[in-house]
């Protein structure tokens, strides 16, 4: 494993500084991917440049996780969910654009021209509030994708 | 039995009956709702969910969607009242005046922006029932109005009065060689409604003039900006030359890219989209990234890129064995497509759009595929069945 760190560890520092903040946080991606190369059990005999790929891939997404959790752990409230306006739209657009969403329409609709809070909706739904956060979130994203291609 | 109606954006039942109404068996949402003196009472009659507003109106009404100057002949030409529904961009002429609003039979409810002269704005309120939006004001000549793509360029600066106010809807492209001081120069303001597209060196300048209701993209300088979705082999690859890319669109990397033609090919790539590759160019994307969270779907032997399709059995059959799928947009399945072939041919599913199952057995192979759920997977067989879909505007 130590013959494995060593052909990789000039690439594996220059990736992970590239995309932490600092040092500190670029040795941890390092001792994190790792240890969890220790379960892989045949990496040794892959190819360099998809041991490399498997590094990079592993350090990214525990980035990714870390700031995810970082986010959870801050007090979730209404105001952390994507912002969504739909004025300026006329509602021949409107109709267009939640004809895209089919299932999660009527939880945008309900949150964006109702004006219902989250609360409100998973009551009426049945559904959790952070699951109707999830759906907003999925939804103004696909909704904003449309909107650019337009 | 009625019609079952899904969401409604505006539901006018001013001139209804209870003829009418009694024609509507269930409506899920209704965002407003206009009624008159007369038909208060049908009120109670209706069969909908949640209301988000209620407003009586007298006389007629009129819709306008766009842009709409209001000038003082306009709001003169009413002899009787009248309620207009304006969709857009409501520009009060200058030469409207105090007197005007007070004597116009006209009220306004308006979903965007109205603009109007500084010293109107105290007084336009007389003339709005309702705003859903923005009152903005300008001091010089009539804003600008522009739709579509519009291209800011040293050259369009030219043609503008000093301190032009822009109301553009649409997409705001601002040229790589602007001369900043001439922007700050000609434009006082500007309101997009759309997509605005800038360099990192106009940001400052840009954000201290204008209002954006939606989005806006920062190229990187020294970052050509690629519009469309490429789809790049060993060839097409090669014009790139080691520059840098912007794009928000995906990037399909075919298997016939070497190694060493990739790395010549970018220096950077900066994409707020996905990137399609083969798994032995995967840490050489990974390093050509400029922001990290783009994500990279690798593929082991083929891959099909999904954009609007309908599948029969026989496109299940002809994928080779081990295809990675892409789905861009919609995917639907029929009845007759086999859930085994899926199984058989298809190794890994990443979804960005829809793919509609014609039943729960498929539902359950594609979900067994998924490898990147970023869309939804819709069984037909289940949806219920809500009669009329959402409606912008309903007349009773």
């Amino acid at each position: 494993m130590q013959e494995l760190y060593v052909s990789l560890e000039t690439d594996l520092k220059r990736f992970a500084r590239s995309i932490a903040r600092h040092h500190q946080e670029a040795d941890d991606l390092i001792g994190h991917a790792l240890e969890k190369s220790l379960s892989q059990k045949d990496i040794q005999t892959w190819p360099h440049h998809k041991q490399k790929a498997w590094f990079y891939r592993v350090m990214k997404n525990t980035l990714i996780d870390d700031r995810r959790k970082h986010q959870r752990e801050q007090e979730w409230e209404d105001s952390h969910e994507p912002i969504f306006s739909p004025v300026g739209l006329t509602s021949i657009e409107m109709v267009d654009l939640l004809g895209k969403l089919s299932l999660q329409s009527d939880i945008v609709f309900k949150r964006y021209w109702i004006g219902l809070s989250n609360k409100e909706i998973a009551e009426q739904t049945g559904l959790t509030a952070p699951t109707i956060r999830y759906h907003l979130a999925q939804a103004i994203k696909r909704l904003r994708q449309h909107l650019e291609e337009e | 039995m009625g019609k079952k109606i899904g969401n409604v954006s505006t539901l006018n039942i001013v001139n209804a009956t209870k003829e009418s109404i009694g024609e509507i068996e269930h409506i899920e949402n209704v965002a407003l709702i206009l009624y008159s003196k007369e038909t208060a009472p049908l009120l109670s009659l209706l069969n909908t969910g949640n209301i988000g507003q209620t407003l009586e109106i007298e006389h007629d009404i009129h819709t306008v969607s766009g842009s709409f100057t209001l000038d003082a002949e306009y709001l003169n030409a009413f002899e009787k009242p009248t309620t207009i529904i304006a969709n857009g961009v409501v520009i009060v002429d200058p030469n409207v005046t105090v007197e005007h609003l007070t004597n116009t039979h006209c009220q306004f409810l308006i979903n965007g922006a109205i603009f109007t002269t500084t010293k109107l704005k105290g007084s336009i309120g007389i003339i709005l029932k309702n705003t859903n939006g923005t009152i903005r004001t300008y001091d010089h000549q009539l804003p600008r109005f522009e739709t579509g793509k519009v291209k800011l360029t040293n050259g369009y600066l030219e043609g503008l009065n000093d301190h032009t106010t822009l109301l553009i809807s649409g997409k705001l492209l601002l040229d790589a060689e602007l001369d900043i001081d001439l922007f700050s120069r000609k434009i006082a303001d500007i309101t997009l409604t759309g997509k605005a597209v800038l360099f990192e060196n106009q940001e400052k300048a840009f954000h201290e003039k204008s209002t954006i209701i939606r989005k806006t993209d920062i190229i990187p300088n020294g970052y050509q900006e690629i519009t469309k979705t490429l789809h790049l082999n060993e060839r097409s690859i090669k014009r790139f030359k080691g520059g840098s890319i912007f794009t928000t669109k995906p990037i399909l990397f075919t298997e016939s890219i070497s190694r060493d033609t990739f790395e010549a090919a970018f220096a950077s790539i900066h994409s707020t989209s996905y990137i399609v590759c083969h798994e032995d160019l995967e840490d050489l994307v990974y390093e050509r990234l400029h922001q990290f969270e783009t994500e990279v779907v690798t593929y082991t032997d083929a891959f099909r890129f999904i954009d609007n399709e309908e599948w029969q059995q026989e496109d299940a059959d002809v994928l080779d064995s081990n295809t990675t799928l892409i789905v861009q947009s919609n995917l639907t399945f029929s009845e007759t497509l086999q859930p085994e072939k899926l199984y058989e041919n298809i190794q890994a599913i990443h979804l960005f759009g829809t793919i509609y199952t014609a039943n729960s057995t498929q539902r359950a192979a594609v979900q067994k595929l998924l490898h990147t759920k970023n869309g939804e997977v819709i069984d037909v067989s289940k949806q219920k069945n809500k009669g009329l879909g959402n409606i912008g505007e309903l007349t009773l």
